[in-house]
């Protein structure tokens, strides 16, 4: 069977429908659950709040969201996800998500339910990523205890 | 026999399309038209190649031996690329 690459892919079809592997873009994307839809992006650029599928050279696909917007790139963060990415150029990205199938549903990222998320998700970073940082620690610390003790 | 829990199955208009999970050998996609979903709808449950058969044939106006050859070339694919159990 032929392969083909993403993007192939998407320049043929304008769409691809598909499931993500892991847990970055949780709570939106559950691993074996939901699907992603993605769309062949435009000429414009990318906006903050957009949830792009990029590469990562060499041959590593993620999809995570924008949360900021700079003149030679943008900032990306998976919804679950505590570390930033920097050096995203326009050229990595491939499609952005214009939908999602939750629970056998098809959503659009137009519907209120969504775009409430996405405010609600992009005004709480500091906020998560500072919890989810001190879980982290937290377990740690409790696992070195358990160790040495 | 039924759909292997590591597949998925969404319809959009009159496409389906199948893809695998994190946790499938396959990693591509199947795309097919309301035939393949009203297929993939049978295999949620537990069914056999005979009892998909009969129900298309008592539900569509489309000769049996058509439906026949659909459905065997269908599920042959399918077990091919490990979406279906049993």
């Amino acid at each position: 069977m032929d392969k083909i690459r993403y993007e192939d892919y998407i320049e043929k079809n304008g769409s691809l429908t598909y499931t993500n592997v892991g847990v970055s873009m949780l709570p939106l994307l559950r691993q074996g659950k939901d699907m992603f839809i993605v769309s062949k992006r435009g000429i414009e650029r990318c906006k903050v709040g957009d949830v792009v599928l990029y590469r990562r050279p060499p041959d590593h696909y993620v999809l995570h969201r924008i949360i900021q917007v700079c003149p030679d790139g943008y900032v990306i963060l998976g919804d679950n996800c505590v570390n930033k990415e920097y050096s995203i150029k326009d050229e990595d990205i491939i499609a952005v998500m214009t939908g999602y199938v939750r629970g056998g549903k098809e959503h659009s990222i137009s519907e209120r339910g969504y775009r409430l998320y996405s405010f609600v998700w992009l005004h709480t970073i500091p906020l998560r990523t500072g919890i989810k940082r001190t879980k982290i620690k937290v377990k740690r610390w409790i696992k070195k205890r358990m160790r040495n003790s | 026999m039924k759909l292997n829990k590591n597949f998925l199955v969404h319809k959009s208009g009159k496409e389906t399309i199948v893809v695998p999970t994190g946790n499938a050998e396959f990693s591509g996609i199947v795309k097919g038209n309301k035939t393949l979903g009203v297929i993939l709808d049978l295999l949620k449950k537990d069914t056999t190649e005979q009892q998909i058969i009969d129900t298309m044939a008592e539900e569509y106006e489309v000769s049996r031996e058509v439906i026949e050859k659909d459905v065997r070339m269908t599920i042959s694919r399918l077990k091919e690329l490990g979406a279906i159990d049993g």
